[in-house]
């Protein structure tokens, strides 16, 4: 075991920890490859990508819901639903994380994005 | 050193012979990994034990020699054990930790020790470039320090395997060029 050997995997292991920072710096602000799914009783509703700001109403159940994207996140803006938890959850923003209006049976969930993995196999 | 006169064949026997006998090893070698699972830390973690035969072959007969060790023995036990997605993954481990090996080994100031830590850990780099085009995500690009990290290990254990072996065994190859450096 030379010195050369030892600054070989020191300078490895760091390259390795330089390479995957800077793939998480460089995918912190990527909205661009996420979108949401909206599903109803009936089935998928409609998917939309996250990187665009609008406003969706959606009549499920016996109301509706009125689901807003701002800035790369979602949230439920409305709803005429009972128990309101869907507005309360808030804005979400990461891939895999849901909104769940249960009264209506609708569901909002986020897709894609760096972690694409659970894309693939869904 | 009289073990080494009565060795005396023709250089072709020799190499044919030496040759099958490293394809053999490194086929054992992968099979003895697929067989005993050590992937409990990290999945697909393996010790590389075939990467022994492969440096040894590389001592003895050069570049090429270690080349085609290590890429018939990929074909042969992907075919055996493996499936279409494991030997894209194999064959793209073994391709770039192959190349980074010669590269580190052209350098002339680092150890086998080195050559074989190089090759560890870009042998699991490529599987997970591999793994980032067949999924289409770069997501994988988190897991590689910790690969790195396992690479780095794996590849010094058998770095100081491959020293003792190359050095025992050079006394019976007249084709060795010589053992460690």
């Amino acid at each position: 075991m030379k010195k050369s050997d030892i600054i070989l995997a020191i300078a490895l292991i760091m390259l390795s920890v330089i390479v995957a920072a800077a793939a998480r710096y460089r995918n912190n602000d990527d909205t661009q490859d996420k979108y949401i799914r909206i599903e109803t009783e009936e089935g998928l509703y409609g998917t939309y990508p996250l990187s665009e700001d609008m406003q969706i109403s959606v009549m499920a159940g016996e109301g509706y819901n009125i689901i807003e994207i701002n800035g790369g996140r979602v949230r439920m803006a409305q709803a005429d639903c009972p128990d309101h938890y869907c507005e309360r959850m808030g804005w979400i923003s990461d891939n895999g994380q849901t909104i769940i209006c249960l009264p209506h049976r609708l569901i909002i969930s986020i897709y894609g994005g760096e972690d694409g993995i659970d894309a693939y196999t869904e | 050193m009289h073990i080494r006169n009565n060795y005396r064949m023709s250089t072709r026997t020799e190499k044919v012979v030496f040759f099958g006998i490293y394809i053999c090893l490194a086929m054992i070698f992968s099979y003895v990994e697929a067989v005993i699972p050590i992937s409990m830390v990290i999945p697909g973690f393996k010790l590389g034990l075939a990467n022994i035969v492969v440096l040894l072959a590389w001592e003895t007969y050069g570049f090429s020699c270690a080349v085609l060790t290590d890429i018939i023995r990929i074909f042969i036990t992907g075919y055996m054990f493996g499936s279409a997605v494991s030997l894209i993954f194999s064959l793209s481990g073994g391709i770039l930790s192959l190349l980074m090996m010669c590269f580190i080994k052209k350098l002339r100031i680092f150890s086998i020790y080195s050559v074989s830590i190089t090759g560890g850990v870009f042998h699991n780099a490529g599987q997970l470039i591999a793994a980032g085009c067949v999924f289409k995500t770069a997501g994988f690009i988190y897991l590689l320090p910790a690969y790195t990290i396992a690479g780095v290990a794996t590849g010094l254990v058998i770095g100081i395997l491959s020293d003792i072996i190359i050095k025992r065994t050079s006394v019976y190859m007249s084709g060795v060029k010589g053992g460690n450096e």
